[in-house]
């Protein structure tokens, strides 16, 4: 099922005839409507016409994208800045197509993202590049940051983050390691200091994704 | 218009890259320190050869390109991936205004390249891509695009917005 949406009959008309051996389409004319359409009728693929009523730009598409995670957007209109573009492309749209693009180019656009690929120009690959880099390194940062918050606990912390990693309570630490709940309140108190969260369920989720990368 | 200037770093020769028809468009030129005297293809430097270790391999790479000031480093990438990534980061923090491409072998998996590319690096070709399409790809990649497959594009940028 393929959603097209917009107002201008040509434009409905030309994206027809390029999808016209796909059986199931679906037209509407307001963002509104899309979004019913998007929630009634599951499909994989929208079509946006950059001026169709009620369409507000990236809000728009994480509208879409908060009522479908899978659905595939490729989103028509006039020629873009650079970065007008890329952030659409950031919001989640899977291609951008200029709205007098040919019904051959069209019909590539399609193809290429019905496949699980981006239709986006090659001037804009490098943002990928430099976002890529940038999100590496601030996993990086904050692994290594987990790291040393890890190697600073006592002996007796890691033994209790262990312990809450894997899901007991105080009272059974307490038993554990022959300690009373208070001692093991103030241990944990100093680990999530130590680790700069609040409670111990992001204790336990950090320790738990410390031990699985191993 | 300025030359696009290409520095080689070579690891061995069991993945030679052919350089010689590189220079038969007179858009690129090969730098090589060798050439500064009689440069001879047959001569490109196996690196690893001559240091003993990746952090010889890296400061050597590093200090080739310091001195032969290149706009794009070909890198030979028939050695061990983490090798090449450290390189690249390094080469990333170091000398960020050069291109690197990599010049891999058909059997490279997927997440060899979507890593060498959060690493830094533009571009990979095969070392079976015919001179006009190298000189097509270095060109781009000058220009300031990244020279992968739409499938990884794809994976970069689902890395990007859902990592």
């Amino acid at each position: 099922m393929i959603v097209l949406a917009s107002i201008n009959k040509e434009t409905l008309l030309c994206w027809k005839s390029v999808l016209s051996k796909t059986a199931f389409l679906s037209s509407c004319d307001t963002f509104s409507a899309l979004k019913k359409n998007l929630q009634q009728l599951n499909p994989q693929l929208i079509l946006i016409d950059y001026e169709l009523p009620g369409f507000i730009g990236y809000q728009s598409i994480q509208e879409l994208l908060a009522i479908s995670k899978q659905i595939k957007i490729v989103l028509f209109g006039p020629n873009l800045s650079d970065e007008t573009e890329w952030d659409f492309f950031k919001a989640g749209i899977k291609g951008y197509c200029p709205d007098k693009a040919s019904a051959e180019q069209i019909n590539k656009v399609i193809n290429a993202i019905l496949q699980g690929e981006l239709w986006i120009r090659r001037t804009l690959t490098h943002r990928i590049l430099d976002e890529l880099i940038k999100t590496t390194h601030e996993k990086k940062r904050i692994k290594q940051s987990i790291q040393d918050a890890i190697a600073s606990l006592t002996h007796r912390e890691n033994e209790i983050a262990l312990l809450v990693a894997q899901g007991e309570s105080n009272k059974n630490i307490a038993h554990q390691l022959a300690i009373t709940e208070r001692t093991v309140k103030a241990h944990l108190t100093e680990i999530f200091k130590k680790m700069r969260v609040t409670d111990r369920v992001k204790v336990a989720l950090i320790i738990k994704d410390v031990i699985q990368s191993r | 218009m300025q030359p696009i200037t290409v520095m080689v770093v070579e690891t061995g020769q069991s993945q030679a890259i052919s350089i010689q028809d590189l220079e038969r468009n007179s858009n690129i030129r090969l730098l090589d320190e060798s050439k500064l005297n009689d440069y001879n293809t047959d001569t490109v430097g196996s690196l690893l050869q001559e240091q003993e270790g990746t952090v010889d391999f890296i400061e050597s790479t590093l200090d080739k390109i310091d001195r032969l000031n290149p706009k794009t480093v070909l890198i030979n990438a028939n050695q061990t991936i983490q090798e090449y990534c450290d390189l690249l980061v390094a080469m990333h923090y170091q000398q960020p205004h050069i291109q690197a491409i990599l010049v891999i072998n058909d059997s490279i998996s997927e997440d060899y390249i979507l890593k060498a590319l959060s690493c830094g690096a533009q571009g990979f070709i095969t070392n079976k891509l015919s001179a006009l399409d190298f000189i097509k790809v270095v060109n781009a990649i000058d220009q300031g695009e990244i020279w992968v497959s739409r499938k990884i594009l794809t994976k970069a940028m689902d890395q990007v917005l859902f990592s």
